[in-house]
């Protein structure tokens, strides 16, 4: 039954999971009470009841003092850093992005392509790609590769693999070291190592190119035969990956196969990002905004209405906490594992003000927690998919807390006002 | 109908002021380098008042006056152009010589930089309808501008599916709903039936009689129904037009039939320079202009309007709802290339290229949009336009300018572009230099009548108080390009160069929600 079908009778309301990237819109209440059968929905909807208090170095005080204090500590801050945003919706990120530019941040998602060493291949090949919808509908073969979808996106098979495209049969192919399906007539398994997969997408692409390589052949060379009777076989083609190397030549090479690809037959590439340590299923929306505000997706070292420059690798969260280049951060939403782990791990202690629903960082010197109603179940507005579909978010609870979108003004307004103060002689 | 109310972009956060004793260019009311003062109250225009003391007296005296520039057709927000941001960092601020802006500039840099030209409103070309939601969040943040899009609605299943059963009244209210839920201000279709020959079998570069994979409707029907639905909804601005076969050798032929198939109904077209090429089928050598061919059937059919879609030389980014033109682009040249296919809909291509001066299809390409520009004899069915960022960034709108209004300028231009252009081109032969006044009405007047913007476009009583001030100059390019201010609703936005203020334009939209 469909969500609006639910909704026409009356029985439960729709709810967006922005667990993972999938922000799956075909839960109800009744299915989140009872189990959504995904331990990231089940971990995103897990906070909901909590009335986060706000703090101040480990001490509760009301949220506008709170906020008052963060303003104060950002402005005096050398170098700060906002990240986290990849729970929040994409009005709340327009706010964190102005923010960035009163306080001169840092500003970076903790996306995984902001982090490869070599840059998003977009900027170096393309990058052919289609909505999750498309490939549902229209792929009759689908190659994982290199991937666990199981993993970073639990329900990716169940509602983009298993039903059946309009022209009848899908096929699948796993490229790696575990299958995405049970292998059977239909779901084939060919074991790659992870450091075979840019050769395995170099050979394919050659032979769809009908060029010569002058690799002698063995295994691989047999598992791209394979592939590539599959593929001449097939109508239209889905490469699903996943970006977790950050050398990212894998990225790169499977991103020329699918142009190669993609000239000659309907052929697109689906790439999830891992839900589980990005910490929110808004990578795509944190992404956007950013390019549109500043030109770049992350990594941006100093944000500019005018445009900044793009680091990858080098002004992501990672390597700026690593480095200590920065003394300051303002997390927005969920604070992703990753995130915690860096800064659990760093040996340079950071300011730290966090606006969430919930604290699991520990931190009580130099810390500020903001409290707000909670993201997952009291907010409304918009994320992206990772394919770029807008879904939107809609309260199904009532909240005492304020929202982080009015927690965030808050505290621009709370800037613009310290800011004021400290330039008046 | 539409949204825009008399009082739509009333602003009061400006003192009333008197513009005294500039030279106005104001077309639609038919003045024509007249010295006269200018009354702005509440962001509008208004009559000579009684009691002048209220208003602040600012000198114009030796300014040419005009209204605030239009842009009818541009990609200045929404997933590609993202993407053509993305793609294209070496283009970015930091990197680019002569100090010149991102070819895709950010949305807060994209108003700011319009303003600085004089311009104070914009249409964004092609959005998909599933895009809508989040092109509006994007030019939410857009400073300064009037903005609007045209959404890519003949790419929706279910206008297909209604153009197919050719019910006038159901494609009538399919147009309405679509352009009311996606707050756009008109319809456009990019390559008709192009996406989903593009999603069946890749490179089929099909005629406009060729039956779209498991439908009866063609690219013809498809122009017809959708054209006679675009009017039958009432929307202010016709429907908005990129025919098939971009970029292709021989494809005069195709806007030709375009043209002649419309049959009498409204219609703009779109880019026409990227749809005027004679030469076989994929043949580069019989490559040239198809515009003598073209430009009569443009006369002849008064229902029709067009934008030119300029190239120059430099880097910019492509970027299409075509996207079969953008793959062909891609491969013919090798360059990094975005696609992305949305379902239910289209899609849409995106890839960086250079027009090089010595490159014969490029120099053709230059050649061909201007000869548009300078064959067509009536400048209010023209629109200046790049079809930015595909044929060259905005910011070159004045170099275009000058182009048009200085012959020697031209001539010194034809000069250095590929010598086998210069010996076949028609250019060489045409000797036009648009007026001040004409300049006027491809910028401002024309975009505002084809677009469907009463209260814009001119400097009469009950407009807009959107308007440009310029020091005249013989070197049109430096004229255009640095503007003594900006008056955007009546606030100065704009000054020598100089962002004044931001101020947040409206989106404007078409049809009221329900």
């Amino acid at each position: 039954m469909t969500s609006d079908a639910l909704l026409n009778e009356g029985h439960d309301k729709p709810i967006v999971c922005g667990g993972c990237e999938l922000l799956c819109e075909d839960l109800t209440t009744q299915s989140i009470e009872s189990g959504t059968r995904c331990a990231l929905a089940d971990n995103w909807f897990a906070h909901g009841e909590l009335q986060p208090e706000s703090m101040i170095d480990g001490k509760n005080a009301p949220l506008t003092k709170a906020i008052d204090m963060a303003a104060q500590r950002l402005l005096s801050s050398r170098r700060p850093l906002i990240t986290g945003l990849v729970s929040t919706t994409i009005d709340t990120i327009q706010i964190a992005c102005t923010l960035a530019e009163r306080i001169h941040a840092a500003i970076d998602a903790n996306a995984s392509e902001t982090s490869i060493l070599t840059a998003p291949p977009a900027i170096r090949v393309g990058d052919v790609t289609a909505d999750f919808e498309e490939l549902r509908d229209r792929a009759d073969l689908a190659i994982f590769w290199g991937c666990d979808p199981i993993a970073d996106s639990p329900r990716f098979i169940e509602r983009f693999i298993q039903p059946v495209p309009h022209n009848g049969v899908r096929r699948t192919i796993s490229i790696g070291p575990t299958p995405a399906l049970p292998p059977s007539s239909h779901d084939l398994h060919f074991p790659v190592a992870g450091n075979q997969l840019v050769s395995l997408a170099r050979i394919v692409q050659a032979q769809v190119e009908q060029k010569a390589t002058n690799r002698p052949s063995g295994a691989l060379e047999s598992i791209a035969d394979q592939l590539k009777k599959s593929i001449d076989t097939a109508h239209c083609i889905g490469l699903i990956s996943t970006i977790t190397e950050q050398t990212g030549l894998v990225s790169w090479s499977l991103s020329h196969l699918i142009r190669s690809l993609a000239h000659q037959k309907p052929c697109f590439g689906i790439r999830l990002n891992a839900g589980t340590t990005a910490g929110g299923g808004n990578c795509a929306g944190a992404s956007t905004v950013c390019t549109w505000r500043f030109g770049s997706p992350g990594a941006i070292p100093y944000a500019s209405i005018k445009g900044s420059a793009f680091f990858p690798a080098e002004a992501d969260v990672q390597r700026l906490i690593e480095r200590n280049e920065v003394d300051c951060m303002l997390i927005i939403g969920r604070m992703p594992s990753r995130i915690k782990d860096l800064l659990t791990t760093s040996t340079n202690p950071k300011a730290v003000v966090h606006v969430s629903d919930t604290f699991p960082f520990l931190q009580r010197k130099n810390s500020i927690q903001l409290g707000c109603a909670s993201l997952s179940h009291s907010t409304e507005g918009g994320m992206l998919r990772s394919d770029g579909r807008l879904i939107s978010l809609q309260p199904f609870a009532t909240s005492q807390q304020p929202s982080i979108q009015k927690v965030l003004n808050g505290l621009l307004d709370q800037v613009a006002v310290e800011t004021r103060r400290r330039s008046t002689p | 109908m539409t949204d825009v109310s008399p009082h739509s972009s009333l602003s009061p956060f400006h003192e009333p002021f008197v513009l005294a004793g500039g030279t106005i260019h104001d077309p639609k009311n038919g003045l024509d380098g007249i010295v006269t003062d200018i009354w702005v109250e509440s962001g509008r225009i208004v009559c000579s008042p009684s009691n002048i003391k209220r208003f602040r007296h600012i000198d114009a005296t030796g300014l040419i006056v005009m209204p605030g520039g239009i842009d009818l057709h541009s990609h200045v927000a929404g997933p590609k152009v993202n993407t053509g941001r993305l793609m294209s960092p070496q283009l970015g601020t930091h990197c680019r010589s002569h100090n010149q802006p991102s070819a895709i500039p950010t949305i807060h840099s994209t108003g700011s930089l319009y303003a600085s030209l004089g311009y104070t409103t914009v249409f964004d070309a092609a959005i998909a309808t599933g895009a809508a939601s989040l092109a509006a969040m994007e030019l939410n943040d857009l400073p300064i501008l009037d903005k609007g899009f045209y959404l890519l609605a003949a790419d929706n299943t279910e206008l297909l599916d209604a153009l197919e059963a050719g019910q006038p009244d159901v494609i009538e209210r399919c147009i309405s709903s679509i352009v009311r839920t996606g707050s756009g201000w008109g319809v456009k279709v990019a390559n008709p039936g192009g996406a989903a020959f593009w999603k069946d079998s890749r490179g089929d570069h099909h005629d406009l009689d060729t039956p779209l994979p498991g439908r009866t409707l063609t690219s013809r029907t498809i122009l017809e129904r959708l054209a006679l639905g675009v009017q039958a909804a009432a929307l202010p601005h016709p429907l908005h037009i990129h025919t098939s076969h971009l970029g292709l050798p021989g494809n005069w032929r195709t806007l030709f039939e375009t043209m002649q198939t419309l049959d009498g109904v409204p219609a703009h077209l779109a880019h026409v320079q990227f749809h005027s090429y004679t030469g076989g089928d994929l043949d580069p050598d019989s490559f040239g202009s198809g515009v003598s061919k073209l430009v009569d059937c443009f006369h002849e059919n008064k229902n029709l309007t067009l934008d030119v879609g300029q190239i120059l030389f430099g880097d910019t980014v492509a970027m299409t709802g075509d996207p079969e033109a953008a793959e062909h682009l891609a491969h013919t040249t090798g360059v990094p290339w975005s696609a992305h296919d949305l379902w239910l809909e289209g899609g849409c291509g995106v890839l960086p290229i250079e027009y090089k001066e010595k490159n014969l299809i490029h120099s053709w390409q230059w050649a061909i949009g201007l000869e548009w520009f300078l064959s067509v004899n009536d400048p209010w069915r023209v629109v200046l336009s790049t079809d930015h960022p595909n044929g060259a960034h905005f910011t070159a709108y004045p170099i275009l300018m000058q182009l048009l209004g200085d012959e020697a300028f031209r001539r010194d231009a034809f000069r250095r572009i590929h010598p086998a252009v210069q010996k076949h081109s028609p250019l060489a032969s045409l000797s036009r230099e648009y007026s001040i006044q004409e300049l006027c009405i491809i910028t401002r007047a024309a975009p505002a009548k084809i677009a469907g913007l009463p209260q814009k476009g001119h400097l009469g009583v009950g407009a807009d108080a959107d308007i440009t001030l310029y020091r005249p100059n013989h070197q049109l390019a430096e004229m255009f390009a640095m503007p003594a201010a900006v008056y955007k609703s009546g606030r100065l936005v704009n000054e020598n160069g100089h962002c004044r203020c931001l101020p947040a334009g409206q989106h404007l939209r078409a049809l009221h929600a329900q």
